[in-house]
């Protein structure tokens, strides 16, 4: 047994450059895992369930991306072994020893992964709880936690992980035959072929998927076909880097007088040969970088938006909306009774039908019966003169087709026509509060109409008015809606209003936002990693695919610098191209992305489009510093 | 005056991590006639390659002067370097040096597209050159997919294409079985035959017996040199095989 550890070591010492970053990976994996299920399982967030809901599905993303990951780190590692282990069995180790020497290996990984994998979960995990803590803005002590369950599950993961590597490892090895595997390293690559039908596909799929990213308006249909979407371009994105980038290399190459620049000569026929070997490695990336991309934009989306959201829903600290209108001066009297204790200010009360209508140049339309277009949606209240006059302590006084209007979008006409009648508008409202709590669209229409006209509009017969009580108040509400609610339910059976608090929207807005943020943040992380490593491999093995082209194009009559340059450009070709595509695909995501998010949240097209500048930013300044870090491991096996 | 001329030519290789120095060239001198065939003869690590490398540019020798058609190669600026290797030098290596990502016909233009040459020109001199060297039927094949002989014999063709001054051959039958080598030595004496100056380093007594001349290197000095003049190969092969034995055993 000593002994196969100690072959086991030197094994992993020797292999440092293809184990090493495997390794890392494994431990990082453990790492996230531990992290997110230590703060699934922290006693304190229990309380929290959109978070708890959101860590659920972080750490179920996590799972399955660590499976196909660490499969494939693994499988890395093994492709470059093989010579290796050939050539101990060449020298006499029988397979069954093999097999002992990689299960120890194995263990050896394991020990090490959960290792310290945990110890820096456990570390960062405490870290992590102050940043989900302060971006929820839940009001919670620092405690720290070790969640046992927690460490029970990341070690599962990872061994039932490093056990199916194991299982794949020594299927290569059972069937492997040893002469094969040494041959098969020094062997030659064919010329790919062009894949006319393949590129067809991934320029069709592509195509498709930015056309639908596009041309849909409807934010509900805009959910369903994000995913459409999605997969189009995906499977676009994987064709077109595999047969599409070898058919276009092939057409130049097939134009004599192109091909045979010194410039393309060598770039062209270099390119060939590192795509077909690494396209799928590259669409991953490029997938990869789209993904954090995607996921970082519109999370710091949303949580940038929480305080405009909250700012436009709530005019006011506090209101409270009856839905029967025969309770509103039950409800007044109650809520004016209670609220003489504390200070406030800005209290109004207003009746009015709240609806919401398509607003088309002059014209509103109240029935619609598909929803387009959402910008072009307003949240309308409309009430009458002596309700507002009331209310407001105004004194408006209207006469026929005369109105007063509240928009907060700067509604510009003199005139506005619904249910076949068209209205002069007398003058302008400033009180943000006659929406009431009818402000949940980004646009807000508010009309008053004199008391003979109100009773003249059709639509509204067969609907009630709702009846809203708001105020400003910088008290702690929570004891006084307390006992408004006693007060009222002891004289009525059924509870028929709705609360709306301002500092309850924004916790709840904190608490989801923030939530999906840190899962957003988290996931990019895991996803840059395996893009690091992907990249890191990538250059391992372009560098010993170069070892030999330097020297010869030299010898050829290539200066050092030529040749320096010739072969720097196609690597940059070869390891900027999904970072490129993958801004394209943003690109053409960018306004199905803003339709989705229209759902979630108000308001928030200038945002979007910072926090997408700023994502692309951050991720070019990261990918080139991966990138030039990467770059040393080629450049020392290329200079041996 | 000679085509390729080296007066006193000396390279010592400092270590980078020790302070050793190793004089792999102490002082070389011999000259080479436009049209001739030399072969260069010694144990390994006597300061072949070397000599071979600073004769090709690819390296700068530490004293003494190399001049290539009156040409000075140690005055050429590291700017002009390559073009002019490219247009007066061809090489020929033991291991071939063909790139795997190019089909032969395109390993065989490499030089010429370095230099900017049209396709149609190029496609022309191979069309002239490759039923020489044998190669026409491989034109499109990868060099994979062919022996070491046909390597070889690329290798040769992307020498003699930009139509050099001079060959260089580092043990170009180093890595070939006896049937190839005796199939690439008729070759290297039907490009001499043609006019071309050959400048071929070998282990191989059958290959330097080809020859017009051998030179015999010795810890990095010229030790001994053989003319053929009118000798047959087998006379030649048996006056080489002496000199290398005395060469051996260490005796003047
Ligand atoms: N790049 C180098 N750095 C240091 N020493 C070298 C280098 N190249 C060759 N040498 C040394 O110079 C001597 C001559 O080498 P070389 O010219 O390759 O011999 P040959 O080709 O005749 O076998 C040897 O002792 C060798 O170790
Ligand atoms: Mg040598």
């Amino acid at each position: 047994m000593f002994f196969y550890t100690r072959l086991a070591l030197t094994n992993l010492k020797n292999n440092a450059k293809f184990y090493l970053p495997y390794l890392l990976s494994t431990i990082f994996t453990t790492a996230l895992y531990y992290i997110i299920s230590s703060l699934r399982f922290s006693e304190s967030l229990q309380d929290h369930s959109s978070l708890i809901a959101f860590l659920d599905v972080g750490a179920n993303v996590i799972v399955v991306f660590a499976v196909v990951f660490l499969l494939y780190a693994n499988s890395f590692v093994a492709k470059n072994r093989k010579k290796q282990l050939s050539l101990y069995n060449i020298l006499g180790m029988e397979k069954r020893h093999l097999i002992v020497m990689m299960m120890v290996e194995t263990l050896i990984t394991a020990i090490l992964a959960i290792g310290l994998g945990l110890l820096a979960g456990i570390v960062l995990s405490q870290l992590m709880y102050l940043i989900i803590v302060n971006l929820t803005q839940a009001s919670l002590e620092f405690i720290i936690t070790v969640p046992l369950v927690s460490m029970y599950r990341s070690a599962l993961l990872i061994l039932a992980i490093l056990g199916l590597s194991l299982l794949a490892n020594l299927v290569r090895v059972i069937r492997s035959n040893p002469i094969d595997l040494l041959a098969q390293q020094s062997q030659g690559e064919k010329e790919p072929k062009t894949k006319i039908f393949l590129t067809l596909v991934g320029l069709v799929s592509l195509g498709a998927g930015y056309y639908l990213a596009i041309s849909i308006t409807d934010p509900m249909a805009a959910i369903t076909m994000f995913f459409v979407a999605v997969l189009l371009v995906m499977l676009g994105t994987y064709c077109l880097f595999t047969a599409g980038s070898i058919a276009l290399l092939k057409g130049l190459k097939a134009n004599k007088n192109y091909y045979y620049l010194t410039r393309h000569f060598t770039a062209i026929s270099g390119l060939i040969y590192r795509m077909k070997q690494n396209a799928v490695g590259l669409a991953n990336i490029c997938i990869l970088c789209t993904c954090v991309l995607v996921t970082l934009s519109s999370t710091i989306c949303l949580y940038s938006g929480i305080e405009d959201s909250v700012q436009l829903q709530c005019p006011v600290t506090q209101m409270i909306t009856t839905y029967y209108a025969e309770d509103q001066e039950l409800l007044e009297n109650i809520v004016k009774k209670n609220i003489e204790s504390i200070s406030y200010d800005d209290y109004f009360s207003i009746r009015a039908y709240q609806t919401i209508g398509l607003v088309q140049g002059t014209s509103i339309t109240f029935d619609p019966d598909q929803f387009d277009n959402f910008d072009n949606y307003a949240t309308i209240n409309i009430l009458s003169q002596s309700d507002y006059n009331r209310g407001f302590n105004q004194d408006l006084d209207l006469h026929g087709n005369e109105i007063y209007l509240y928009s907060n979008y700067g509604y510009k006409e003199n005139r506005i026509t619904f249910a076949n009648e068209t209205y002069q508008i007398a003058g302008t409202i400033t009180q943000k509060a006659i929406m009431a709590d009818n402000s949940y669209s980004p646009k807000q229409l508010a009309i008053v109409v004199n008391d003979e006209t109100i009773a003249n509009i059709a639509f509204l017969k067969n609907s009630s008015p709702k009846f809203t009580i708001g105020f400003n108040s910088e008290a702690d509400l929570e004891p006084v809606i307390e006992q408004v609610e006693a007060d009222y339910t002891s004289s009525k059976e059924k509870v028929l209003y709705s609360l709306t608090n301002i500092d309850q929207q924004r916790a709840y807005g904190y608490e989801l936002y923030g939530s999906m943020l840190f899962i957003g943040i988290f996931l990019s992380l895991m996803f840059m990693m395996a893009a690091v490593l992907i990249i890191y491999n990538k250059q391992l093995s372009q560098g010993y695919e170069d070892q030999n082209k330097f020297e010869i194009l030299q010898n050829v009559g290539m200066s050092q610098q030529e040749v320096k340059q010739a072969i720097q450009s196609q690597i940059l070709i070869f390891f900027f191209l999904p970072l490129v595509v993958s801004v394209i695909h943003l690109g053409f995501a960018y306004k199905l992305i803003l339709n989705v998010l229209d759902l979630f949240l108000i308001g928030n097209t200038n945002n979007y489009f910072k926090a997408t500048l700023i994502c692309i930013g951050a991720l070019v300044v990261i990918y080139c510093l991966v990138y030039r870090y990467t770059a040393k491991t080629y450049y020392q096996i290329v200079k041996k | 005056m000679s085509l390729l001329q080296v007066n006193q030519l000396k390279k010592v290789y400092t270590t980078r991590f020790s302070k050793q120095q190793v004089e792999a060239l102490k002082s070389v001198s011999f000259e080479v006639e436009q049209g001739e065939y030399v072969a260069i003869m010694g144990e390994s690590g006597s300061g072949k390659t070397t000599l071979l490398n600073l004769l090709a540019a690819l390296d700068q020798p530490s004293g003494g002067q190399i001049l290539l058609d009156g040409t000075d190669l140690t005055k050429i600026t590291q700017r002009q370097i390559s073009a002019y290797r490219r247009a007066n030098l061809g090489f020929v290596f033991q291991d071939f040096n063909l790139l795997d990502t190019f089909n032969v016909a395109d390993n065989i233009y490499l030089p010429l597209v370095l230099a900017k040459q049209k396709h149609q020109v190029m496609a022309a001199k191979l069309d002239k050159l490759a039923p020489r060297l044998k190669i026409d039927g491989l034109l499109e094949k990868y060099p994979y997919e062919i022996s070491g002989g046909q390597k070889q014999r690329v290798a040769i063709a992307r020498a003699l294409i930009t139509e050099p001054k001079l060959i260089l051959a580092d043990e170009p039958t180093g890595a070939l079985d006896s049937k190839s080598t005796d199939s690439l030595l008729e070759i290297f004496e039907q490009i001499h035959q043609s006019g071309q100056t050959i400048l071929m380093v070998t282990h191989s007594i059958k290959a330097a017996s080809n020859a017009s001349r051998v030179l015999f290197i010795k810890d990095g000095q010229i030790f001994h040199q053989l003319y053929k003049g009118d000798m047959t190969n087998a006379k030649m092969y048996q006056k080489i095989s002496d000199t290398l034995t005395m060469l051996l055993s260490g005796g003047q």
